[in-house]
């Protein structure tokens, strides 16, 4: 071909390139347009949920308490619980986990602060982002995270001994957000910042550990462990939140079971925190982004989720705003939640989880 | 020679082209090794915020935007789902304290006036502007130039005072009284904290953006009374 025939064909070449340049110019402003048009939805804007899940669990609101400290003339004052993280119960009375006021508050039956535990009351409470909270042998145990030790706090409020866990050394300093006891007294210690659940004895030695330390997957391989739970037979649940899977191990650490995995739709998770077992071994675990409690029968197959405001209807306005530690008591279903206070359910049989 | 030409033309459009589109999403990679690089195997670092499949938010978010209450609209659900002190013990604070002004659910006015997650070489992950000089502990000059006349406080200048102070303690979960205060030195790329060597006063070593009480953000008052003598704290965190 003569450079006059290519010459010839130059303009039709170069119309060519240019209507490719400008067409994907025009596609990639769509594109980023559409985005920046396209606003987050605003609060009140709802959206179909049936893409979340379809099944309603079976949960009847007892009460809730929005954790309003109510003055001498039972007015509600400014003071109220500020990002509240667990919730225990001793001897039928309610304790809840006050974490960024550092401190512990009792709840009368109406669900009105009653008592509040703090480092006035005894000074070595000093309470640091602690996250977790369980009852043992009438105590409440407190997983200090931000100190990374564990408080034990008789309820009228005085500290019976700090446990500082004495453990294999890691990347990072042990951060114990997670907490569970088992009959004989062990704990159990989730440490998400070493991708680990530690195992100790009452003096809190090591005994043992699951996790191979770094961010890891698989049956023993944990990213970021959260919530810990025990079943009335001494099995362990562990939510594994950045694998977006509940996690069950036998009394000797063998892996039992997986459950979840990450989305949002019915039976994943966005965001998973804590666990309760109840006396079926029906599995409930709250998720802050799907802002539910879902639900999984015995054998990790989902069952259902808690928390619309109208149980019959699942595209009802949502309970919770942040669902948070979860505690099963008989068939009470105590649900903390950072920002709505506290809700309680009548769930199935009788059972327990601590 | 003129089709040479033509050639060379178009594709140095093309290359235009593609480098600004790679400048709109410039900084994403940076993520991988930061503080943000969460992935395991079988649940890549991109899926912990991000569902590729059958995701129902913006920017293929996992969340549920039913919620309605305040504190958890647009961005704060999503940050705080692990900036909650649990999955992570920083920031956990933010939502109930005093911060500095967003429009939640407003794309670029939310946490992200501020905030990039991707940026992991930047300061607190705050982001890089593109054509905006002051970046990093800097970051407040990008919108506040105005504001600062030339009778404020210097900036981006080294250190030399020695009765400077350490970092002081910075305990958001004191009790009663939280404590925002302490100056914070920067290395000259505002990206560090320094404790030692040339050390640099940049915006945040006074302005505290999340809990700062103090006027315009300061991380102590600018005046208090002790014992009928009149004190600036916000002065004297440095100058002692």
């Amino acid at each position: 071909m003569g450079w006059k025939q290519r010459a010839k064909r130059a303009p039709l070449v170069v119309a060519v390139l240019a209507l490719l340049i400008i067409g994907g110019w025009v596609v990639w402003q769509l594109g980023q347009g559409g985005e920046q048009e396209a606003p987050i939805p605003s609060p009140g804007e709802e959206r179909p949920l049936e893409q979340v899940t379809t099944r309603v669990f079976s949960a009847d609101l007892a009460w809730s308490s929005p954790l309003a400290w109510k003055d001498a003339e039972d007015q509600a004052t400014a003071e109220s619980a500020s990002l509240p993280a667990d919730v225990a119960v001793v001897g039928g009375r309610v304790f809840v986990l006050d974490t960024s006021n550092g401190r512990i508050l009792e709840l009368a039956p109406d669900g009105s602060v009653a008592r509040i535990l703090d480092s006035r009351v005894d000074e070595r409470m000093a309470l640091k982002g602690a996250m977790a909270m369980t009852a043992y042998t009438g105590k409440l145990y407190v997983a200090n995270s931000g100190a990374g030790t564990v408080v034990v706090v008789d309820p009228s409020g005085r500290v019976d001994q700090v446990i500082t866990p004495q453990v294999e050394a890691a990347e990072r300093a042990v951060r114990p957000v997670g907490i569970a006891i088992t009959a004989s007294g062990q704990f159990f210690l989730s440490d998400p910042d070493n991708n680990r659940v530690l195992k100790l004895d009452g003096n809190g030695q090591q005994i043992a550990s699951i996790g191979t330390g770094k961010r890891d997957s698989g049956e023993y391989g944990l990213n970021a462990p959260g919530g810990l739970t025990l079943d009335s037979q001494g099995n362990l649940y562990v939510v594994d939140m950045l694998n977006y899977a509940v996690k069950k191990y036998s009394p000797d650490g063998q892996f039992l079971l997986s459950m979840g995995e990450a989305g949002d739709t019915e039976g994943t998770f966005s965001r998973p925190k804590a666990v309760a077992v109840d006396g079926q071994g029906n599995i409930y675990v709250s998720d802050g982004l799907l802002v539910a409690v879902e639900v999984f029968n015995p054998d990790g197959t989902y069952a259902g989720f808690i928390g619309r405001q109208d149980p019959a209807d699942k595209e009802s306005p949502p309970l919770f705003q942040a669902p948070h530690g979860l505690k099963i008591v008989g068939d009470k279903l105590y649900v903390i939640d950072r920002f709505a206070g506290l809700f309680q359910f009548q769930v199935g049989s009788a059972g327990s989880s601590s | 020679m003129a089709r040479r030409i033509v050639w060379v033309a178009s594709l140095a459009a093309a290359l235009a082209l593609a480098l600004s589109m790679s400048v709109a999403y410039g900084g994403i990679s940076d993520i991988f090794g930061s503080d943000h690089d969460l992935g395991s195997p079988g649940n890549p670092t991109c899926n912990q915020c991000h569902i590729p499949h059958n995701a129902q938010g913006d920017y293929l978010w996992a969340r549920d935007e039913s919620s309605t209450y305040p504190e958890l609209t647009g961005l704060m659900r999503l940050c705080f789902s692990c900036h909650d002190g649990f999955v992570t013990s920083i920031g956990a604070w933010i939502p109930v304290y005093a911060n500095h002004p967003v429009e939640p659910g407003t794309e670029g006015e939310d946490c992200d006036r501020c905030h990039d997650p991707h940026e992991g070489d930047a300061w607190k992950f705050t982001r890089t502007i593109p054509g905006v000089q002051w970046r990093n502990a800097n970051l407040c000059n990008g919108c506040h130039a105005d504001d600062i006349g030339p009778v404020y406080h210097s900036y981006d200048v080294l250190a030399t005072s020695p009765n400077l102070p350490e970092d002081r303690t910075w305990d958001p979960y004191a009790y009663p009284e939280r404590d925002f205060s302490g100056t914070r030195l920067f290395n000259e790329a505002g990206t560090q904290v320094v404790h030692s060597g040339d050390a640099y006063i940049k915006c945040a070593t006074c302005h505290v953006p999340h809990g700062g009480s103090g006027g315009g953000m300061n991380s102590m008052a600018d005046y208090a009374e002790v014992d009928g003598e009149y004190h600036e704290p916000i002065c004297e965190n440095c100058h002692q």
